[in-house]
């Protein structure tokens, strides 16, 4: 599914190189369930960029599905990404003033798929807010409003599901409930990828992979 | 993406902030709404000055003693009897010529008096200058040549002296004689010498009974001339002017001591004076849409900002650059077609209103708004819409997803 080959990610900020990946290598099964951890710094977020095909490393080479996405253009990305890859962020990022419906409509939109109303409540209904349907982000609880950003990630049926810190804005009770949720949707063939900084988060994965400086300190699967 | 769901997409956002939008869009209205007024006015404003002067003769040449003196005025004149004459008879392009002379006249019916100008013509001046008697009829060759003490009013005249009452039949006193109206002109408007408020007789009876000394008799204000065509307008001009240069011992090279102009050149030097006032008003129309325009791109940058976390979200989820772009495009585009749209509604009732006033004032008067004007001013808002939201469309548009994501 996800097959990374000595990755190297520099970002120049002025005068000054930050290496944020070095000559990372590794691969992801499809329907495995991987945690990404490591402190602040580490590389994870640049990690889940380029798995996410959000941004290009320096070098190296990336297989998505077998396809080399290392080399594509931002519409070529952009492509993969709307066909690909499902996004779950930490602070939501519902559209304001818009019902749940019409978020969870949007990848549909920018991917020309029609029957949209009609997937985007179905996926509404698998995430269990099918009686919410038009109700805007204001007024839906953390938890809900997360669950409409599943179904947003869902709605296109990717092969890859990723979700960075998807339970850092949520209580405990609310973070076990969507990491049981998406153990459900890992269950029925979906890839998960999560990065998190909490052990007990993590502890819902089977695999976690460690990143230090980076570069993988450590792999455990369970 | 669908254009559908562009222009959907497009809406929800303007929606999601009303006021903003609305005051955009008014913004434009107001621009375009000056832009169309304006322009229909001046045009309307041209025609009515095209219909008074045509409306003054078919093919007029008009001589006058100096240039001022296109209004009445009683300066005195180089102009004689004998030069009309000499015109009527040896330019061969003039189909009519007719003289005037005028002089002061208190003109007094009953107990109300008025203090104007008496013009002494020839029956030839109805016909070269195209005037209607409303009531009664015109001065006539016998009137001309038993020096009749008759009369004809021009309209404001009549109406000051008689009121509601037919003039026709009456009697007034000029200057303290006895005069029998036999007509009431239509009411034409002041011009080249002719008003509304003039009184109308016969020249020989304004020579004999009106002007007071004998040396002025033979003085004319002016000469009208009909040409025998379109095309010899020019002919008449040229002729009159060779005959009134010999006849006052003008030699080239020296100014002369009359004026000579033809309608056409009038409408001419009108067209041109309108064009000149068109061109300013419409810059300063056009300093408001540019200000619009501005004020377009200052709403779009601003959107775009506030919405940088939204565009990065689209992004992430598939959209690609166009899909921005044309998103950011729509949207402009949809202000400043409906601004524009109801700036074209506007303007026309603002132009219809202003042509009611006017017409209710007494002038009739229409200004038009022609499908030309419409499409012109589409056409331009359409570029300013498109001018003033590219930066900030491209600007979305190439935001950074993961950057744009960061954005708080």
């Amino acid at each position: 599914m996800v097959e990374l080959d000595s990755i190297t990610k520099i970002y120049k900020m002025g005068q000054i190189e930050i290496v944020a990946l070095k000559e990372l290598s590794c691969q992801i099964e499809p329907g495995e369930m991987v945690s990404i951890m490591g402190p602040s710094g580490s590389g994870k977020s640049t990690l889940m960029n380029i798995i996410g095909c959000l941004d290009k490393p320096t070098s190296g080479q990336y297989r998505l599905e077998g396809i080399q996405v290392d080399k594509l253009s931002d519409n070529e990305l952009a492509e993969i990404r709307s066909r690909k890859i499902g996004f779950v962020f930490q602070t939501f990022n519902l559209l304001p003033r818009t019902t749940a419906l019409a978020n969870v409509e949007l990848p549909l939109l920018y991917s020309g798929i029609s029957k949209r109303r009609q997937r985007a409540s179905e996926a509404l209904e698998t995430v269990g807010l099918g009686h919410r349907l038009n109700h805007k982000p204001s007024e839906l609880a953390g938890g809900e409003q997360q669950r409409v950003a599943i179904a947003r990630a869902l709605v296109n049926n990717p092969s890859l599901i990723l979700a960075d810190e998807p339970t850092g804005n949520l209580d405990s009770r609310t973070s076990k409930e969507i990491m049981l949720f998406f153990q459900q949707l890992n269950q029925r063939g979906i890839t998960i990828v999560l990065v998190t900084h909490e052990a007990d988060i993590a502890a819902y994965t089977q695999r976690t992979i460690r990143l230090l400086d980076g570069q993988i300190i450590a792999d455990e699967k369970k | 993406m669908k254009l559908r769901d562009c222009i959907n997409l497009a809406l929800r956002s303007l929606l999601s902030n009303k006021l903003r939008s609305i005051l955009t869009i008014l913004g434009i209205t107001i621009g375009v709404a000056a832009l169309i007024s304006i322009i229909a006015l001046s045009r309307g404003d041209q025609e009515a000055m095209r219909a008074m002067f045509q409306s003054q003769g078919d093919n007029l040449v008009i001589i006058t003693t100096s240039e001022p003196a296109l209004f009445v005025g009683l300066s005195s004149s180089t102009l004689t009897l004998k030069d009309a004459d000499e015109i009527a008879r040896h330019a061969p392009s003039a189909a009519m010529v007719a003289p005037v002379s005028q002089a002061p006249a208190k003109v007094v019916a009953g107990s109300e008096d008025e203090e104007t100008t008496a013009l002494g013509v020839t029956p030839e001046y109805q016909h070269v200058r195209n005037l209607h008697p409303a009531k009664g009829s015109f001065i006539t060759d016998a009137d001309v040549k038993r020096r009749a003490r008759v009369v004809v009013l021009g309209s404001q005249l009549a109406e000051s002296l008689f009121g509601q009452l037919d003039p026709v039949g009456q009697t007034v006193k000029i200057n303290k004689r006895q005069f029998k109206v036999i007509g009431v002109l239509e009411p034409k408007g002041a011009t080249f010498g002719l008003e509304d408020r003039n009184a109308v007789v016969p020249l020989t009876t304004l020579q004999s009974y009106l002007l007071k000394s004998d040396s002025g008799r033979d003085t004319i204000q002016g000469i009208s001339i009909q040409a025998r065509s379109k095309q010899e307008i020019n002919d008449v001009i040229t002729q009159a002017e060779a005959i009134l240069q010999k006849r006052h011992h003008i030699t080239e090279g020296e100014k002369n001591d009359f004026f000579i102009i033809s309608m056409d050149d009038l409408v001419e030097l009108g067209d041109q004076m309108e064009e000149m006032t068109r061109i300013i008003l419409g810059l300063v129309a056009g300093v408001a849409l540019v200000v619009a325009g501005i004020g377009i791109m200052n709403v779009m940058l601003m959107s775009v900002t506030e919405r940088t976390r939204e565009i990065g979200l689209r992004k992430a989820i598939g959209a690609k650059s166009k899909d921005i772009l044309s998103q950011i495009l729509a949207e402009a585009g949809i202000i400043t077609l409906s601004g524009a749209i109801l700036g074209i509604i506007l303007g026309y009732v603002m132009a219809h209103i202003s042509s009611i006033m006017v017409t209710n004032m007494g002038f009739p008067f229409e200004a038009p708004v022609g499908l030309d004007m419409i499409l012109w001013t589409l056409g331009i808002m359409v570029f300013i819409g498109l001018a003033s939201s590219l930066y900030p469309a491209w600007r979305a548009a190439r935001l950074d997803p993961i950057e744009a994501l960061r954005h708080e």
